[in-house]
């Protein structure tokens, strides 16, 4: 493994930390229209668009360890989900070319979403059956419009914090393939020449 | 690499992720004591000192959000609190009057010693971190076993908090250096309850996912008259001596009845708002002790 690999590694890690930690101390404290932002959804759906599925999906599952770790709560669950979105967002990356804020925004909403509805139907499926009311849909509502808000400069703050390089490494993947998980991006189909 | 190599690699990572995590999932899904829930407990020993110190570097920008939401909702809040204000006072008349017709200073002082919780040895607890889950309300403080905090103990809002002295939640889980207590809105929390004025018991539960300030007292029998503005209070033990202590002593403020839907039916649902903000707790009192068995 280079240098490079282990730096970007390194400043994954940190990210994945301070996310763990500012998310439960900070933004679940804040109440706008009903709802509080939520980092976690943001920080995966950025690292997927920038770095792809495989390390969209890693992230996503050990950043979701670690706020199960800082919350003490069921293991497993927020990594599922979270590994979960990160794939697919990166898949949505790889296979749309999605640039700008415009995606950052578009698809920081739906990740948010879809977390929250991944994370209801493992709960669902876990025992939890609480009522479920109007409350509930104004709450991800708002949540999600926040998080859309939020999605550009946080975004933004992780490509900072991954670095151009890994960026420009991913492109170069992207030259040799697709590197999906669909047999459409089998060598049959040939590498996509950029 | 060849592509279709590549994405043999990817499917095999992935496919070896989520088996970790339904690995973990299964193991630690209502599974305390296992060895899943040991590892976690010890990361968790190891993050609790980063998210205190995270805490209290990023209370000042807390403050300032809190302070910005307090500014806008501070109209309807101060009207709100006046009505409050107004009904303590005639409540405080009531209880005086009552008190010296029972026999006079003996029996206020009993009465203002009832709801003293002095006895049951409250230890002050600064909240660290705040769940950002929907479906789980939790919180975690900065009190151990080392404390006296126990599995259990009830958990009320500190005074000046919100409504001071208002039923928070238990503490369920205690780690070295932090306890997890989980909030009466959680899917998770019963709290055996009654209605102050009227005696009538009950069980306080979340009214729904999603929405903090709505809770439900439960198995309230339709014939009994139930009013907005009547206060709910924690019931304590109420059953024979042996039997099982409820976790909670008597007469700890839980909230005050909001609304009654389909009312004198048996689908009624009796709607009540908690006395403490549960979404802006800075700091909380654990009762680590119990008297006469809550009762």
């Amino acid at each position: 493994m280079d240098g490079d690999r282990v730096k970007l590694g390194l400043r994954l890690a940190v990210l994945a930390l301070l996310g763990s930690l500012v998310q439960p101390v900070l933004m679940s404290h804040v109440d706008i229209a009903g709802g509080a932002p939520d980092l976690i959804p943001l920080l995966v759906m950025s690292v997927a668009l920038i770095m792809g599925s495989m390390s969209g999906a890693v992230f996503g599952f050990c950043l979701g360890l670690l706020v199960d770790v800082a919350l003490l709560q069921t293991m497993g669950v927020t990594s599922l989900v979270l590994l979960a979105v990160g794939f697919w967002v990166g898949r949505a990356r790889e296979t749309q070319d999605l640039e700008g804020p415009l995606a950052a925004l578009v698809s920081g909403a739906l990740a948010t979403l879809a977390t929250v509805l991944g994370f209801s139907v493992l709960q669902f499926l876990l025992g939890v059956d609480p009522p479920v009311g109007g409350a509930l849909v104004r709450l991800v509502l708002a949540t999600v419009v926040l998080n859309a808000l939020l999605a550009v400069p946080v975004h933004a703050l992780v490509r900072r914090v991954v670095g151009e390089g890994a960026v420009a490494a991913r492109r170069r993947r992207r030259g040799r393939t697709t590197g999906g998980l669909s047999p459409l991006s089998s060598s049959q189909t040939g590498p996509i020449v950029r | 690499m060849p592509p279709d190599k590549t994405v043999r690699r990817r499917r095999v990572a992935l496919g070896l992720l989520v088996g970790l995590a339904l690995i973990l999932l299964t193991a630690s899904f209502g599974n305390a004591g296992g060895i899943v829930s040991s590892i976690q407990r010890g990361a968790q020993e190891a993050l609790a000192p980063l998210q205190e110190g995270a805490s209290v570097v990023l209370k000042p920008v807390r403050d300032l959000f809190a302070w910005v939401g307090d500014t806008v909702d501070a109209k309807g809040e101060n009207e709100e609190l006046r009505a409050q204000l107004r009904d303590t006072r005639r409540a405080l008349v009531e209880a005086e009057s009552a008190a010296a017709r029972a026999g006079g200073e003996q029996a206020m002082a009993e009465f203002a010693q009832a709801y003293g919780l002095e006895r049951y040895r409250p230890v002050e607890a600064r909240v660290v971190v705040q769940s950002p889950q929907v479906w789980s309300s939790t919180i975690s403080v900065d009190a151990d076993a080392s404390d006296g905090v126990n599995v259990g103990d009830a958990v009320i809002a500190a005074s000046g908090e919100g409504d001071g002295g208002a039923l928070v939640g238990t503490v369920t889980r205690v780690t070295s250096g932090t306890a997890k207590i989980t909030l009466i809105t959680d899917q998770s929390s019963q709290v055996g309850a009654r209605i102050n004025q009227t005696r009538i018991p009950g069980v306080v539960s979340t009214a729904g996912a999603g929405d903090p300030r709505d809770l439900l007292i439960r198995y309230v029998p339709p014939s009994e008259e139930v009013e907005e503005g009547m206060r709910v209070v924690t019931a304590g033990t109420v059953g024979e001596e042996g039997d099982l202590p409820s976790l909670f002593p008597p007469l700890i403020p839980i909230g005050e009845i909001t609304r009654v839907e389909d009312p004198g039916s048996d689908t009624q649902e009796i709607h009540l708002e908690p006395y403490a903000d549960l979404q802006r707790l800075e700091t909380v009192r654990i009762l680590t002790a119990s008297f006469n068995d809550n009762r």
